[in-house]
């Protein structure tokens, strides 16, 4: 009886029959009272970054309208986060990474500040590209570069668009084989088989003051 | 032998994207001020396979195209890639100078000066650092190699909602002449990725080249042609603004 439990267990492991989570979903936050934004960034309470640290749900950033928001120069309010970047002898890599919510698809900008507060690199909208469905930026590190702030981007948030993804995956199933012989001993042996299913999804998103980010930096291993 | 090759040749680019190979970066950004604003690049002839390719893949979770293909399946492929090289040719349809043209345009849109340099590469790998280093008669500040792994048409499986899309790999390192034994940028560009691929820049597939069956390819070869185009200059474009 447990023999049996145990395989039917595996087998459903392998085969996926286990209820599925269910995806998040965030409606698009595309505008929002802009009347609590402070006038400038507050780097007091800045997340640490570390080097080597993986991307996990633990380490990542929810933005919503419980984040703290600034009014930028030219008016529009954007809702923002600080981060505080390590000091390190060597140059290291640091990504910063949004993906969707369900439709909801945070876009960003971020600034690099140094000790003395002055910003020392913009990275724009075309700092980012995609990388499978998420948005990133790879960058290295600068020396002096203390704080990166990541801001929503007010000039992007509203636009809607479609993303294709495809996924092929090899399906796993095992079949168990019980073989009694003429003196009644029955002995049993697992094989496994698997076979590819495959399809893509049409994803409907709109950029967004709200949804996942994620910053991490890497070491450099071998620059080469 | 043709269907081995590219299977050895998208593993090797399946290893090093993934990083299980050596312990290296799968992608190394540039950063211009830090590299000496080099304006003069070095553009070796982009290493292309000589036809297009029409794979079924299947890989795992979080890699990119798969490589595991029944036999009965690379039979169909060799059919199909036979298909599309008739409708590459009666097009007159070029990716490698269609990619070639889009990248240049795109670095020279960047503010870069190209200059073609011919040196020799083995196959569809990289050129080594190391070939590169302390290479001032060049006349360049530095050199961009680039390797298509693939390109041709793909489709998630072969069911009916899983429709046959322009794809294309490929891998781009820009090396120094300075004589520095290192790499100034280092990265990879999918047009049409599967499995969400984190560790590569990728572009959606256009809705517009969708074809449900590989019959339809074959029945609307302008427009096959077209997806091929389209995914050659995004690619391109793509790979020459990591310079920015």
């Amino acid at each position: 009886m447990k023999g049996k439990l145990a395989i039917t267990a595996a087998c459903c492991l392998l085969a996926g029959c286990a209820k599925p989570v269910p995806e998040r979903t965030l409606p698009p936050l595309i505008a929002f009272n802009p009347a609590y934004c402070a006038p400038s960034v507050v780097l007091q309470d800045a997340t640490p970054v570390i080097v080597g640290e993986l991307e996990t749900p633990k380490n990542e950033i929810l933005f919503d309208e419980s984040n703290p928001c600034v009014r930028q120069q030219d008016g529009t309010p954007a809702i923002y986060h600080v981060f505080h970047l390590p000091a390190a002898d060597q140059p290291y890599l640091i990504t910063v990474r949004t993906e969707p919510v369900g439709p909801a698809y945070l876009v960003v900008t971020a600034d690099f500040i140094a000790a003395d507060g002055t910003v020392t690199r913009r990275i724009g909208g075309d700092g980012f590209s995609f990388h499978g469905i998420s948005l990133t930026a790879l960058l290295r590190s600068r020396p002096g570069e203390e704080y990166l702030v990541v801001k929503s981007d007010p000039s992007r948030v509203g636009y809607a668009f479609d993303q294709i993804s495809e996924v092929s995956l090899l399906y796993s199933t095992a079949t168990t084989t019980v073989v009694t012989s003429k003196t009644g001993k029955t002995s049993s042996f697992t094989s496994f088989s698997s076979t590819p299913v495959g399809g893509s999804r049409n994803h409907n998103f709109v950029f967004s003051h709200n949804g996942s980010l994620h910053v991490t930096a890497s070491p450099i291993l071998v620059n080469k | 032998m043709k269907f081995y090759k590219l299977a050895a040749v998208m593993g090797g680019l399946a290893a090093t994207i993934t990083g299980c190979a050596t312990p290296s970066n799968p992608e190394l950004p540039f950063d211009r001020a830090q590299s000496g604003n080099p304006h003069v690049i070095g553009l070796v002839k982009p290493a292309v396979p000589e036809h297009a390719s029409a794979p079924i893949p299947v890989g795992s979770a979080g890699g990119i195209a798969g490589l595991l293909i029944a036999g009965t399946v690379a039979v169909m492929r060799s059919n199909r890639e036979s298909s599309l090289e008739t409708i590459v040719q009666s097009n007159h349809f070029s990716f490698a100078d269609q990619f070639h043209t889009s990248i240049v345009a795109t670095l020279v849109a960047e503010g870069y000066t190209v200059k073609e340099i011919d040196l020799k590469r083995d196959g569809l790998k990289p050129i080594s650092a190391a070939t590169i280093a302390g290479r001032n008669d060049l006349g360049v500040d530095a050199v961009l190699d680039i390797s298509v792994g693939g390109y041709g048409y793909v489709a998630a499986s072969q069911s009916d909602d899983a429709p046959y899309r322009p794809y294309v790999i490929a891998s781009a390192q820009l090396l120094p002449v300075g004589g520095a034994d290192t790499v100034l940028m280092k990265d990879t560009v999918v047009y049409n990725p599967f499995n969400n691929p984190k560790s590569v820049v990728s572009i959606p597939p256009d809705p517009q080249y969708n074809f449900v069956h590989f019959g339809d390819i074959e029945a609307n070869p302008t427009s096959a042609v077209q997806g091929m185009s389209v995914a050659a200059d995004q690619t391109g474009q793509a790979l020459a603004r990591l310079l920015r």
